[in-house]
């Protein structure tokens, strides 16, 4: 299973969301922002990427644009859409997909119009991001989720642990700076070999409103040793809101049988309606995030 | 097809109710949620400076707790403006990933806002003020650090659970009694390192 279709992943690396930021009007008067009304930061971030990785620059430019009296650390910087503080352990194109798809606070078209904070950090809905640098903090919590998938795949961490110090390193250091190949030099020791299938598919479902589903998912069905298609995986796991086998033909459409059902939800993965034909493991080979989970996100 | 989760998640909740069974003696018992999730609020929880009020507080439960409230509402402590009741909450949630049981642990002021680690470290005594987040596993992770709580999607504080079966196995390689579940051993280790955890019964090891 170790092909990978590069044209696919480095079309998904290079995924980005444009962004405007604008500062809470809250946080400008108590900083005393001048001006901050005229001022929002525009921003293509990519989708790979985490907020903390551009909290410097967002604080920068406010600092510079409208006078904002803020000296503390880039830990406190945090952002939020429509009043829901945005976690910075996810990545931005995962956020991104969750707003769109949650009704009730739709974000509307793009750019994603985000507000950025620089005092109150709510620590009760928020990680605490460590003081010292927000740097450590993004990392670990991206390392634990790479572990996490290590182990789901293969029952150990030991392709993690296998790895050398640099590699490890080179991992993160080549998400942050954007290198395709660096990355998948390191990351493509990481994936399931030649051969094999995977132990389970390293996969994370959200529903706006419930919580984040992570269930054990085989990658192929042992009776018939046929690979599980997305479909399979969304009718057993969310049966309200996905049939376990795609409508028949339009000869059928309008009859009394497929009216009483409601069209399937909506599977988004980077931002596009994801197929549900296919098979999961392709998916989680070629349409991981560099985290190695796949996030998919359910509009209903 | 049906996720493997369900069969792991139910030997899990068998084993939950048993434990439940056992802490009902205590007064505090446990609360069975849901069937991967089991949770413990220990209320009133007296944050004081003077270290031996404060274990006596926490080693013998709620009632006690109450008494100190009352002391604690007659100004008879000292450094009051920093005295505040806590609410402290243990959940221990099957972790489908891992395939073992993971406490998240966290700690309210009552005006809702929480604990950090440190001042959780003042409230809980045991092998817990030892380890902070600098301290890794042999993975290196964090020993303790908080993530999102599964199903509150909220943060908690967890002990990293990827060494947890390694221990499970030598608790119960160990043990050839078979009311000791995986379940109720690794209870144990965790009743050491979270003292104010009534988390079994010790007369019923000694039976």
């Amino acid at each position: 299973m170790q092909h990978i279709d590069s044209p696919v992943a480095q079309k998904l690396w290079d995924g980005q969301v444009p962004l405007r930021i604008s500062l809470h009007p809250q946080d400008a008067s108590a900083l005393n922002a001048s001006n901050y009304s005229c001022f929002s930061q525009y921003l293509s971030v990519h989708r790979f990427s985490y907020l903390p990785l551009i909290a410097s620059e967002v604080r920068r430019f406010f600092v510079e644009n409208t006078n904002l009296g803020f000296s503390g650390s880039d830990a406190e910087v945090w952002f939020e859409c429509q009043g829901i503080p945005l976690k910075w352990h996810y990545p931005v194109g995962l956020l991104c997909d969750y707003q769109m798809a949650d009704i009730d606070h739709s974000a509307g078209p793009l750019p994603w119009h985000i507000t950025v904070h620089f005092l109150n950090f709510p620590a009760d809905k928020l990680i605490r991001v460590s003081p010292d640098s927000s740097i450590p903090s993004i990392r670990d919590a991206f390392m634990s989720m790479v572990k996490e998938a290590d182990f789901m795949r293969h029952g150990t961490i030991k392709k993690v642990m296998g790895l050398s110090k640099q590699d490890q390193t080179q991992l993160w250091d080549s998400l942050v700076s954007h290198s395709f190949e660096e990355f998948w030099h390191v990351n493509s020791q990481l994936l399931v070999s030649e051969n094999t299938w995977p132990r389970y598919v390293p996969l994370r479902i959200y529903v706006p409103g419930l919580p984040v589903i992570q269930e054990p998912i085989p990658s192929i069905d042992e009776e018939t040793d046929q690979p599980y298609t997305l479909r399979h995986v969304l009718a057993s796991v969310l049966p309200q809101y996905f049939k376990p086998r795609a409508d028949g033909d339009a000869s059928r459409r309008g009859s009394v049988d497929s009216m009483k059902r409601a069209p399937d939800a909506v599977a988004l993965l980077h931002g596009i309606e994801a197929p549900l034909g296919v098979p999961l493991v392709w998916l989680s080979q070629n349409c991981s995030y560099p985290d190695n989970f796949l996030h998919i996100v359910i509009r209903i | 097809m049906v996720p493997d989760g369900d069969s792991l998640s139910a030997k899990f909740q068998a084993d939950a109710l048993s434990y439940l069974e056992t802490s009902r003696s205590s007064n505090n018992p446990w609360t069975l949620v849901n069937h991967c999730q089991i949770v413990k609020t220990i209320f009133n929880v007296v944050r004081v400076c003077r270290e031996e009020t404060q274990s006596g507080v926490l080693s013998q439960g709620e009632e006690l707790a109450e008494e100190m409230h009352e002391e604690h509402d007659l100004g008879a402590l000292p450094c009051s403006s920093r005295d505040q009741d806590v609410n402290v909450e243990f959940h221990v949630i099957y972790s489908q990933t891992w395939q073992v049981p993971v406490m998240y642990f966290s700690a309210w002021t009552a005006s809702g806002s929480p604990l950090s680690l440190d001042e959780l470290k003042a409230v809980i005594k045991g092998g817990l003020p030892e380890i902070d987040e600098q301290f890794r596993t042999e993975y290196g992770m964090p020993v303790v650090s908080q993530q999102d709580h599964p199903v509150l999607g909220v943060p908690f504080f967890t002990i990293h659970p990827c060494q947890t079966a390694a221990l499970l196995k030598e608790l119960t390689a160990k043990s050839n009694d078979p009311a000791l579940t995986p379940l109720m051993s690794w209870m144990s280790v965790m009743g050491t390192v979270f003292h104010p955890l009534p988390l079994i019964n010790l007369s019923y090891f000694q039976r």
